[in-house]
């Protein structure tokens, strides 16, 4: 078992910077999901601490060890591809033999850590097929089984779950958690599946345009985004961005309300001396009422979106729109007039200017 | 593996065919030009070009290029009947794409003495008359009096063995033709007629395109079924340098019909990229 | 059967007759009696079928030589183009670098020229090096057919096999030569099988270059040209069956890849 250590790390395609100054420190038995957009550089992390791509600057160390320079042998993981890259022209069996194999273990063992891997994935019925007698799910159960038989200090995995369809999507992932929980082998694993993140990581690494945005558990990342990207990217419907002049009085303004922070909140406002600032708040943390609170601002419902036992609700606010997730028992309709109040405890202020939370 | 070693790796790999490609192509291009506009002395001169210019070249390039104007659309046009009755998918295509595909593997060569077999003078074509009792006496085809029977036979030759070539290239075209647009066209009522018209061969274009250069510029090298079948009674420009190269011994002047040869079919092949142009495909 | 399918088996049959009719004839020509191709009036088929005009072309003089010479030069060929062919495919199938799109256009332009006529500049060239008149030559212009299409088709057979695999060897243990050995090579090789056979069908066809660069060492096509003004017909029909017959044997071994090599030269 090992830690991962990314240092400084770079990587350019030509004027692409795929990745840029990322540090990065995984610990052992950690499962850590690196998420972002596609084109993110995911992938491009990935490989470099596989050493399918060499970095262009900074430093790579696997339990202390040095391995920038080192050749994908000898640094001891094994990884999982997106389209799995199961051999066509080997059985199962040999799929999950070859990593052996070229470590020069004896047929008996071979044969034994096999058997013993299969089972584990749930595929010793299928050791003898050839590839293009499985399904997808089949197929990446025998990446999966090829690359623990060699018994990695860490494993690469990159969006292993993307080919396969909804259902064994869920199912795969609860498999694979609990896989890596016994086997507690260090994992880097990728997603741009948000969801998939929240509910796989131990932490997650959430990266946009080559850097590091936030590292930090999944309630973290959740509730205490670090900036607008974050709380943008993490949760669904999205968290809703306002853009808000902050007035005398501890209040920002809303359209024509202002609306009254907590004490802490201002206090956080005052020490950076900004003016304009972004009211995050998620969908969850806004009620909506037919007749007008304290500190509640007014906005028209546009759309209504039923989303199995509760709405999305679309408003506009000052010409913004905003969503709001709400009970079908409160008789909605669209082009009513309403108030909406925002949970104090639950809002993100973020500086415009930098898109830093400021709490 | 350093990052040094692996970014020249791919140089590495090209160089023997990049420094083939120099000696065996470059190289002889260049000197062919040269010896084309020289003396054996070594002076730059056109006298080349003036003395291979008269009646049996201005006879070479006429049957050179009626050759190629009857055989290729002949070509063009079968080649695509071949490829649409491959596409329809029917019970026993796959043998008949392969039987169709076979001359792609036989020499001019073979190709012509085949076709002599047919033509010459107690040959199947005859043989067969006389047996349906069409004829008595075998007539002759292949004669320096009839230059129109010869210039038939020889075209014939040629599409029999060439066909396949262009068929092989419009055929994976054909298939790559997504379904969809297909199924588009049938949503909006469109004939067989209409499809062929308005998605199939528009979408070809750039296929087509690629099968008369490559055909063409065969064409214009094409020499063995002339000389099986004609001898020297049908010169065409390929049969016309092999001549003069081995008859003559003169090799500026055989350099002097070859850049002629190379001229006229790049000339061709421009005249295809330009008249053949797509707007949404290179 | 609806009157549309109909149309197209017939249509299907009278093309498979101009096909194969042709080769059928000289395949009775080549068994034909030799007297009985000069006799008027004659049938169809002969009296009797025998070998005499084959044996007897196999036997003339110069036939079993120009034989070794065109085996030796399409299997030179074949070996040059596979050579040149196969590492500048796998570059160009699995690296980015300066020069690419020139590479692969200045291969694309080798089509757009009657490479055969570059033959006479060469008789010179080759003159200069001494390899005039030789298997060698021979063997190098027949490479220049060849390997433009080596390149290409490796090329599209290499890109069809995803580098995932390659990597997946790399990360368990493999270096880059025995990650290829293990994981791509196997993969390709039904299609260099292929591309091999291909370059031997185009040197063995091959006749204006042979022909000119060549007097003494011809190989056969070269050697049915020279004789052609001076032959007699049996001659003639047995070594054009005797030249057919490694091709269909050939084109039957690759036809389920015929389709896709000849796909890719559209590219
Ligand atoms: N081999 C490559 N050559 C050139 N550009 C590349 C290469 N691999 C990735 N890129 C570029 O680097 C960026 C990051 O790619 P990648 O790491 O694959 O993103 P992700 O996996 O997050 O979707 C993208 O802009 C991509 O186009
Ligand atoms: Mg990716």
């Amino acid at each position: 078992m090992a830690e991962v250590r990314l240092e400084n790390v770079c990587k350019s395609f030509g004027d692409v910077k795929a990745v840029d100054n990322i540090s990065l420190h995984v610990k052992d038995g950690e499962f850590i999901v690196l998420l972002g957009p596609s084109g993110c550089g995911k992938t491009t992390t990935l490989r470099c601490v596989a050493g399918l791509e060499h970095v262009d600057e900074g430093k790579i160390f696997i339990d202390e060890r040095d391995v920038t320079n080192l050749p994908p042998a000898q640094r001891g993981l094994s990884m999982v591809f997106q389209s799995y890259a199961v051999f066509p022209h080997m059985t199962v069996f040999d799929n999950i033999a070859f990593g052996l194999k070229l470590r020069k273990a004896s047929p008996d063992q071979i044969k034994e850590r096999v058997k013993e891997v299969a089972s584990l994935v749930q595929i010793e019925d299928l050791i003898d097929r050839y590839p293009y007698q499985l399904s997808g799910g089949q197929r990446q159960r025998v990446a999966l089984a090829r690359a623990l038989a060699v018994e990695p200090k860490v494993l690469l995995l990159d969006e292993p779950l993307s080919n396969l369809d909804a259902a064994l999507r869920l199912q795969m992932r609860a498999e694979l958690k609990l896989l890596q929980k016994k086997s507690k082998v260090t994992t880097l694993y990728v997603t741009h599946d948000q969801v998939e993140a929240m509910s796989m990581g131990d932490r997650i690494a959430i990266i946009r345009n080559g850097s590091l945005e936030q590292v930090d558990t999944p309630e973290r990342v959740f509730n205490h985004p670090e900036n607008t990207f974050v709380g943008n990217f993490i949760g669904s419907p999205p968290m809703n961005m306002l853009e808000c002049d902050v007035v005398e009085g501890g209040s920002i303004a809303i359209g024509n309300f202002t609306y009254k922070l907590p004490e802490s909140v201002v206090k956080a406002i005052r020490k950076t001396k900004t003016s304009r600032v972004i009211l995050g708040i998620r969908p969850k943390n806004i009620t909506i009422t037919k007749e007008k609170r304290k500190n509640a601002f007014m906005a028209k419902i546009g759309v209504i979106e039923p989303i199995g036992e509760e709405l999305v609700v679309n408003l506009t606010v000052d010409g913004k729109l905003l969503r709001v997730i709400a009970s079908p028992s409160q008789d909605l309709r669209m082009g009513e007039k309403v108030w909406l109040t925002p949970d104090t405890r639950k809002i993100h202020i973020f500086d415009k200017k930098t898109g830093k939370n400021l709490l | 593996m350093s990052p040094k070693r692996q970014s020249l790796l791919p140089f590495f790999l090209i160089l023997p065919a990049v420094i083939f490609f120099l000696i065996f192509f470059a190289l002889p291009l260049i000197s062919g030009i040269q010896t084309a506009f020289t003396t054996p002395e070594g002076e730059l001169t056109l006298a080349n070009f003036e003395k291979i210019y008269g009646k049996s070249f201005i006879k070479a390039v006429f049957n050179t290029l009626s050759l190629v104007a009857i055989i290729i659309p002949i070509q063009l046009a079968l080649a695509l009947v071949i490829a649409l009755l491959v596409n329809t998918r029917l019970f026993g295509t796959s043998k008949f794409l392969f039987i169709c595909a076979i001359p792609i593997a036989l020499s001019e060569i073979v190709a012509g003495i085949i076709w002599l077999s047919i033509f010459t003078e107690k040959g199947y074509l005859n043989v067969m008359l006389h047996t349906l009792g069409f004829l008595k006496q075998p007539t002759i085809y292949l004669s320096y009096e009839k230059p129109a029977t010869l210039f038939m036979t020889i075209a014939l030759t040629e599409i029999w063995r060439a066909t396949a070539i262009v068929m092989l290239i419009i055929l994976p075209g054909l298939q790559m033709i997504h379904k969809d647009y297909f199924d588009t066209a049938d949503i909006f009522g469109a004939s067989r007629l209409q499809k062929l018209r308005y998605v199939t061969l528009p979408m070809l274009k750039p296929t087509i395109r690629t099968s008369l250069i490559i055909r063409t510029v065969l064409a214009f090298q094409m020499f063995a079924p002339v000389l099986v079948l004609a001898g020297r009674a049908f010169p065409v420009l390929a049969s016309e340098t092999y001549r003069i190269q081995f008859f003559t011994r003169n090799i500026h002047l055989a350099a002097a019909y070859a850049l002629i040869i190379m001229v006229i079919s790049t000339a061709f092949v421009l005249f295809y990229m330009r008249s053949l142009r797509t707007r949404w495909s290179a | 059967m609806k009157k549309q399918e109909v149309i197209c088996y017939i249509a299907m049959v009278i093309i498979s007759l101009f096909v194969l009719v042709p080769i059928i004839l000289i395949t009775i020509g080549t068994f034909t009696p030799r007297l009985e191709l000069y006799k008027w009036p004659r049938g169809l088929i002969p009296s009797r079928f025998t070998s005499d005009s084959f044996i007897s072309f196999a036997q003339s003089y110069g036939v079993m030589n120009g034989l070794k010479n065109s085996i030796t030069v399409a299997v030179l060929t074949v070996i040059f183009s596979l050579l040149i062919g196969i590492p500048a495919g796998y570059s160009l199938s699995r690296f980015k670098f300066k020069g690419k799109s020139l590479f692969t256009v200045g291969v694309l332009t080798t089509r757009m020229f009657p490479i055969a006529i570059l033959a006479v500049p060469l008789v010179k060239i080759y003159m200069g090096l001494g390899i005039y008149d030789s298997i060698l030559g021979v063997a190098f212009i027949h490479t220049i057919f060849a390997f433009p299409f080596a390149i290409l088709i490796s090329h599209s057979i290499f890109a069809s096999v995803p580098r995932e695999f390659e990597e997946v060897a790399m990360v368990l243990g493999c270096s880059r030569l025995g990650a290829f050995r293990r994981t791509t090579l196997p993969l390709v090789a039904p299609g260099i099988a292929a591309i091999a056979i291909f370059a031997f069908i185009i040197s063995w066809n091959e006749v204006f270059a042979a022909t000119l660069l060549t007097l003494h060492n011809r190989t056969l096509p070269a050697l049915i040209v020279a004789r052609l003004e001076a032959t007699t017909l049996d001659f003639l029909f047995a070594s054009a069956f005797f030249m057919l017959v490694p091709c269909l044997v050939f084109i039957f071994i690759i036809r389920k890849r015929l389709l896709r090599m000849w796909g890719i030269i559209l590219r």
